[in-house]
């Protein structure tokens, strides 16, 4: 009762060192399966570097470079000018970071290559903590989640990534979830036909980091989206804003509930948080409107 | 090859400025360490004993389905607008898929996946779809029936179904009817509104077209009766029971007075409904019917009477509502004490209130009349129909009677050796998928008996869920990979995969233009409806290839099949046991196994 199908070409290789289902290397392999073989890879420290794999073995079937944890933009920024001088200018290159390397100490480097456009797809992998170190808060580590280092709940809010990326005015940006691998692969194949530089904002379930079961990544990621925790959307040259997937508008309760880090959550922490997510949809769809407008 | 940086040895070699030396040093190997190896060098199946394992299991309609229709694949099939592949698989199971996708009362439609999601898969109007726009004919399941011949006795749904799949399995069927055409109640009792005659018509070519022996006008009395036996191996007796069950009321001899089922098969009847005022005694299927015909014969209004609320009225819920709908008015918790005449005619009905009290023997609540409560209603036309019964016919005198029906085993066979019943002779439930269902597992149960080598202990591994539902199909085919007793329960999560798709409305006629005619009264999907349709189908327990396994494994070790029918496996030397490919498989296929 099937249909033969012809599947994409798996870059990622089977053996790598992520625990086990980790949503992070789930969203590696698809957005390796979607980029295709040809091209070239930044990785940096984070799970993603544990997913590539140890010295001598690499779980990267395409060349790549291990970069320092706060320059990944840079470098896929000189790696691109490199194949440039070379000739190779359709070979794109393509950073992975995580949160840790993006909202907090490679911010800086980002923001520098993307206010100069430089070629390249860079996509953060947010696990919303420093995972690979043993779970510590990060800038990207929502308002009272339990982490190592906030272990009554942290008490900031996630900082605005996308807002951030938005006010470069950068040719692409969106979000992208595991749970919704069409909506990933066609935005992936999207940056992949464009230039300059394109910023991917995965969230990426952390079995370990988020106490959720070893099978649920996926579900908990379709529930961020479902309850427009993490919307799925993007925006185009830092202005046009489209939503790629209409949500049920579920109640966060539903996510935050599914996740061993939020369980010591009070009613009123709950609601707080569904009022910002209200807010924050209701200001996404503003921009959204505001687009089709203009059109 | 070059030495790496990191090797001790590299310091020295590279202080020692030999020209080869200095070369050596622009060798990128020479300025980074380069991972030239695959990490497909960790076996990392080593970190668990927890795998994947594929086993396909039953969908929650399908255990639901008396006939036990494989639901899944023939809406598989639906939505790539395979309607031929989908009546096919519905013919696997059950004769009569035109009737069924219209007058079913549909218990697979409750226990859908999808319920709670945004409602059931209309599974009924896609069966009626397949059989409408499909052309399969019934297939042979084997040929060791051959030179064993069965009679059959009856012509209605038991009868058919039995002859259908005693003939599928070789058998020479002789397939005898008292009346002057085949079909028992779907041609002489649920009217055209709802069972046009060709729908009918077309499943029973479809029976006929296997090699069955179909004699009309023979009433089968004891004589004949003895005469088949000796002419036959085994002997499927489905009568019926349309034996109309008297009130023993005062006045209930007068004209007016009509049987239901007799008013039903009768036109001369039907036309004295003409501008009437007509009053149906009853809350069964029956009683719905004649109110729907009496409106559509032209009555002036017509009210429906019953003893009980309106939750134990044993009528379909389907046609309850469109007997509403038509403007058929309820009179709950009242019954008849006696009908009124004057000068030999009916002038109206003397009702009694009801209440409901203790459970009867039948577990339903008993009708309690209340004291001093009588009022009398006008009418010009009284239908009674409180139910049909066994008639005690002679060829039934033999045999062992159970509250006023023929007893018998699980299989059918009746106190009489070599002689089974079912249908509504039987205390089956009184519906078309119900006397199927006894005579699919009595034409099984035949097969088994009169061929040696059959083990009908092997029955049991085709039930479907805890059944009785079964599946003929799998008996003689061996389906790898399936285990027919486990059903498929999605949780919430799992429903929340599939994007929302209300289920379709279905193209109802406007009911003052339906009660003009007895034209269909509910239009079939279009092709493209029905695909839409079909494709709202989790298609529990049956893999598709949909891929998602494969695709959400965080390891890529998931092998998806190479060949069309093939099953899924896995790289178990890289499979950690995460169980990502069970959580997310929505047809409940895949499962964690320890010690795989
Ligand atoms: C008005 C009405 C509406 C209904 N609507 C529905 C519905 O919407 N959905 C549903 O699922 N069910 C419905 N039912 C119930 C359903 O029709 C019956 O349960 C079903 O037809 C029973 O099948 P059967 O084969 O046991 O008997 P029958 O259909 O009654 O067939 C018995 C056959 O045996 C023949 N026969 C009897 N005695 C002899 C003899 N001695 N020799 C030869 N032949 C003989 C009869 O002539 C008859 O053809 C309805 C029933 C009625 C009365
Ligand atoms: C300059 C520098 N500081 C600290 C480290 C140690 N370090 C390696 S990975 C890591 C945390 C990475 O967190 P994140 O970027 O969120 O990635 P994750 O592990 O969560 O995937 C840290 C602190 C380092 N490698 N380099
Ligand atoms: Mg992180």
């Amino acid at each position: 009762m099937m249909k033969m199908k012809t599947r994409p070409v798996e870059v990622l290789r089977r053996g790598h060192m992520a625990c086990p289902g980790c949503g992070l290397s789930l969203g590696m392999r698809m957005v390796l399966r979607a980029m295709g073989p040809k091209m070239v890879g930044v990785v940096v420290p984070s799970c993603v570097a544990v997913t590539s794999g140890p010295f001598p073995y690499t779980a990267l079937g395409v060349p790549a470079f291990h970069s320092a944890f706060e320059i990944a933009a840079p470098t896929a920024a000189g790696i691109a000018a490199a194949l440039k001088e070379q000739g190779k200018e359709d070979i794109p290159v393509l950073a992975f970071a995580g949160d840790g390397g993006t909202f907090d100490i490679g911010l800086q480097s980002l923001s520098g290559a993307a206010d100069r456009n430089e070629n390249f797809i860079y996509v953060c992998m947010d696990n919303e903590a420093y995972m690979n170190t043993g779970i510590q808060v990060s800038s990207a580590t929502p308002r009272y989640t339990w982490t190592g280092t906030s272990p009554t709940g942290n008490p900031r809010r996630k900082k605005q990534i996308m807002e951030i990326m938005a006010a470069h005015r950068m040719p692409y940006a969106a979000t992208a979830s595991i749970a919704f691998p069409e909506d990933l692969t066609r935005k992936i194949q999207k940056a992949k036909a464009m230039r300059g530089t394109r910023f991917i904002h995965m969230l990426s379930p952390c079995t370990t980091g988020w106490k959720i079961g070893e099978d649920m990544a996926v579900k908990v990621a379709m529930l961020s989206v479902e309850t427009n925790v993490f919307p799925l959307y993007e925006i185009e040259n830092g202005l046009s804003y489209t939503i790629t997937y209409s949500s049920r508008n579920l109640p966060v309760e539903k996510y935050l509930m599914a996740q061993g880090r939020y369980q010591h959550l009070q009613p009123d922490q709950i609601q707080a948080i569904q009022a910002e997510t209200d807010r924050a949809w209701v200001d996404l769809q503003g921009r959204a409107a505001k687009r089709k407008e203009e059109l | 090859m070059p030495l790496s940086p990191l090797n001790p040895k590299f310091t020295e070699s590279a202080m020692n400025f030999k020209k080869e030396n200095i070369m050596k040093c622009f060798d990128p190997q020479m300025i980074i360490p380069i991972s030239r190896g695959s990490t497909e060098h960790f076996k990392t199946g080593t970190w668990s004993d927890v795998r994947p394992l594929f086993l396909e299991k039953t969908s929650p309609c399908r255990a639901g389905c008396p006939i036990g229709n494989d639901i899944p694949r023939a809406l598989y099939l639906a939505a790539e607008g395979e309607f031929d592949g989908a009546l096919a698989a519905f013919l696997q199971e059950s004769p009569l898929p035109g009737v069924c996708g219209r007058v079913c009362y549909h218990p697979c439609q409750a226990p859908c996946n999808r319920v709670e999601l945004d409602g059931a898969v209309q599974i009924r109007a896609l069966e009626r779809s397949a059989a409408d726009l499909g052309t399969a004919r019934p297939c042979l399941l084997t040929d060791a029936g051959r030179g064993k011949p069965v009679a059959v006795v009856g012509s209605g749904p038991a009868g058919l179904a039995a002859a259908y799949h005693l003939a599928r399995m070789g058998h020479p069927v002789t397939m005898l009817e008292a009346e002057d055409r085949p079909g028992g109640l779907l041609a002489r009792g649920i009217p055209q509104f709802r069972l046009p005659a060709e729908a009918f018509q077309n499943d029973l070519d479809r029976i006929l077209s296997l090699p069955i022996d179909l004699k009309c006008n023979s009433p089968v009395g004891e004589n004949a009766l003895k005469k088949l036996m000796t002419e036959h191996q085994a002997l499927f007796l489905a009568l019926g029971a349309d034996h109309h069950q008297a009130l023993g009321l005062a006045g209930e001899d007068l004209p007016g007075v009509l049987p239901g089922l007799a008013f039903l098969r009768r036109s001369d009847f039907q036309a004295r409904a003409r501008g009437a005022h007509v009053v149906v005694i009853g809350g069964g299927n029956t009683a719905m019917d004649s109110a729907r015909t009496a409106l559509r014969s032209g009555a002036a209004r017509v009210t429906l009477v019953y003893r009980r609320s309106r939750t134990e009225m044993p009528a379909f819920q389907d046609e309850v509502a469109e007997a509403e709908e038509e403007g058929v008015a309820f009179r709950f918790l009242s019954g008849p004490a006696a009908f009124m005449g004057q000068n030999g005619r009916l002038v109206g009905v003397k009702l009694m209130e009801m209440t409901l009290g203790k459970a009867g023997p039948d577990g339903r609540a008993q009708p309690v009349p209340l004291r001093d409560s009588q009022t009398d209603i006008d009418c010009d036309l009284v239908i009674v129909a409180t139910g049909q019964a066994v008639e005690p016919a002679p060829i039934l005198k033999d045999l062992r009677w159970e509250r006023g029906r023929i007893w018998a085993d699980e299989a059918g066979l009746s106190s009489k050796p070599g002689v089974f019943v079912g249908g509504d002779l039987t205390p089956t439930r009184a519906s078309v998928v119900d006397a199927m269902a006894s005579g699919k597992r009595a034409a099984l149960a035949i097969h088994l008996a009169l061929v040696a080598e059959a083990d009908p202990q092997s029955l049991l591994g085709v039930n479907l869920g805890q059944g009785p539902a079964f599946s003929i199909e799998a008996f003689f085919k061996t389906i790898p990979h399936w285990d027919p007793q486990q059903v498929v329960l999605l949780d919430e999560l799992d429903r929340l995969t599939a994007p929302p798709m209300p289920p379709a409305i279905l193209p109802q006629r406007d009911p003052a233009e339906r009660v003009g005619s007895f034209d269909e009264a509910v239009r079939s999907l279009d092709a493209d409806q029905a695909r839409k349709e079909a494709n709202r189908c989790f298609f529990c327990g049956s893999c598709i290839g949909c891929d998602r396994c494969y695709i959400f494994c965080p390891e890529g070790a998931v092998i998806p099949p190479e060949d069309e029918g093939g099953t899924y496996d896995a790289h178990n030397e890289y499979c950690k046991g995460c169980g990502t490919c069970a959580s997310v498989c929505v047809r409940g296929i895949l499962e964690n196994k320890e010690g795989a």
